[in-house]
């Protein structure tokens, strides 16, 4: 009785959901505590598979001081993750003692977009998209215009002068695979100079401009406990993320055995 | 001067002191494969398992691909020269849909390195294309890459075209990509995985029995 009813979350996401899981964590019922991980590391998964883990060790680590007053990490009633498969980061996640959510999606594209079958839709229809949403705005650097030179003087300063031009050159050559920018809105978190950005890329391209209508439906069943097996798999504490291969060779997230406890 | 210079200084990505320090080897007569073989690849070698190991990031892979061209533009004359015999022909790609290059031109880089002719129909390419390419080439092998974990099922098209198309007994397939396993390999039917650009060099040559 009398028991605090809030019940709060460990949602552990990539930068890249900045703006869109802020605003839903401000909406929730839930506290949503969130740990937020570097954007662009899905380039590295095992780094990527690292950082996630690190936070949920840290989750899970008891209050270092058991003061009484604030509410210890114990009341977490589960962590979700803020990611898909993201280069198969997330395959050997583990927890020990809460639940583990995990989104079953390719990666954030497929959040944004609202659901796993949407972004199918859109990837096979065009695959020569480059994704643009408020993280990746903000959260990462893009060949255009004056950031060209910015991103030329930041590869000199690591790998020599011989080598920034050169690297600059060829992150703009990686792009001319392209031949779509696409913004996706959520119309919650909508601000004019990212659709800006997006129509600038596309000009200085010469690739086709496109705003998409995200939608937040599918992030914010994950981050408010509407898990279902559809969208999202649940992990028993003590079991890993594992990824597999379905009937059509796609891969997905699939629940681990739990591994079984020293002695048995 | 010695093989280990090359090798490190292709690790960095110092484009200039490749070109040199090879141009100084050939000129004390040590033979363009050698200088090949243990400078430019052992270097090579490094940084493809580093970067898989992700200890070291695309651009630093990026430089160092270039001071590996680098010293290869020197020795590639010296090679015809010496006469250096082709193990076979590979034919790369990325799959339709993907259109990252870093992983495959690695490969590239290091099977041509070894000694095969490649055939490099870029990125984003259909099952078909793999087929046409392979048939036209007589190629040994068909070389599959992925990055994305959206587009890795397009690998399974590829091995089922080649069937479809009677070829598969005659053709190895490999396929290799950051999202890419054994497993993975195995439950599609290809013929081998690689975990990096020098390992998918050694299988090439063990698939064509010239290992």
């Amino acid at each position: 009785m009398g028991e605090n009813p809030t019940v709060r979350f460990k949602v552990i996401a990539c930068r890249v959901f900045m703006r869109e899981l802020s605003m839903l964590a401000a909406r929730s019922s839930a506290v949503l505590d969130i740990a937020w991980v570097r954007q662009g590391l899905h380039n590295y998964p095992s780094l990527l598979r690292a950082a996630i883990q690190a936070e949920v060790d840290a989750a899970e680590a008891p209050a270092d001081s058991p003061d009484a007053v604030t509410r210890p990490p114990e009341e977490y009633s589960a962590i979700i993750l803020g990611f898909g498969l993201c280069s198969r980061a997330i395959s050997g996640v583990t927890t020990r003692r809460l639940p583990l959510i995990v989104p079953r999606c390719h990666d954030c594209i497929a959040i944004l977009l609202g659901s796993h079958e949407r972004y199918q839709r859109e990837f096979n229809a065009k695959p020569g998209t480059f994704w643009f949403s408020p993280g990746w705005i903000e959260e990462s650097t893009f060949p255009v215009g004056d950031s060209c030179s910015l991103i030329a003087e930041r590869f000199a300063a690591v790998y020599g002068e011989e080598n920034g031009e050169f690297l600059a050159e060829q992150r703009r050559e990686q792009m001319d695979a392209y031949s779509r920018s696409a913004y996706i809105r959520w119309p919650e978190v909508a601000r004019p100079e990212h659709e800006a950005f997006v129509r600038t890329v596309a000009e200085e391209y010469g690739w086709e401009m496109e705003v998409i209508d995200g939608d937040s439906g599918l992030l914010d069943r994950i981050v408010n406990g509407q898990w279902n097996e559809r969208e999202t798999l649940v992990c028993r504490p003590g079991e890993t993320v594992d990824v597999g291969v379905d009937a059509e060779y796609e891969i997905v997230v699939t629940r681990a055995v739990a591994e079984q406890a020293d002695g048995e | 001067m010695s093989l280990e210079a090359v090798s490190e200084a292709l690790q960095k990505g110092k484009a200039k002191d490749v070109k040199a320090l090879v141009q100084e080897l050939i000129d004390g007569g040590t033979p363009a494969k050698e200088v090949l073989e243990r400078g430019l690849m052992a270097g090579m070698d490094v940084v493809g398992r580093r970067f898989k190991a992700n200890e070291i990031y695309v651009p630093e892979v990026l430089i160092a691909a270039r001071a590996m061209t680098a010293g290869i533009e020197i020795l590639k004359p010296l090679l015809v020269d010496e006469a250096v015999e082709s193990k076979g022909t590979v034919v790369i790609g990325t799959v339709k849909g993907d259109l990252h290059d870093i992983g495959k031109n690695l490969v590239k880089m290091m099977m041509e390195g070894k000694g095969f002719a490649i055939v490099d129909l870029g990125t984003d390419v259909p099952a078909e294309r793999f087929l046409t390419a392979a048939q036209e080439h007589n190629a040994d092998i068909v070389c599959c890459s992925a990055l994305l974990t959206t587009t890795m099922t397009e690998m399974k098209n590829v091995v089922a075209t080649l069937e479809e198309a009677g070829v598969r007994a005659r053709v190895k397939i490999m396929v290799g990509g950051a999202p890419i396993t054994q497993e993975y390999c195995d439950s599609i039917g290809a013929d081998a995985y690689s975990a990096d650009a020098a390992s998918a060099a050694e299988t090439a040559l063990s698939l064509v029995g010239a290992a």
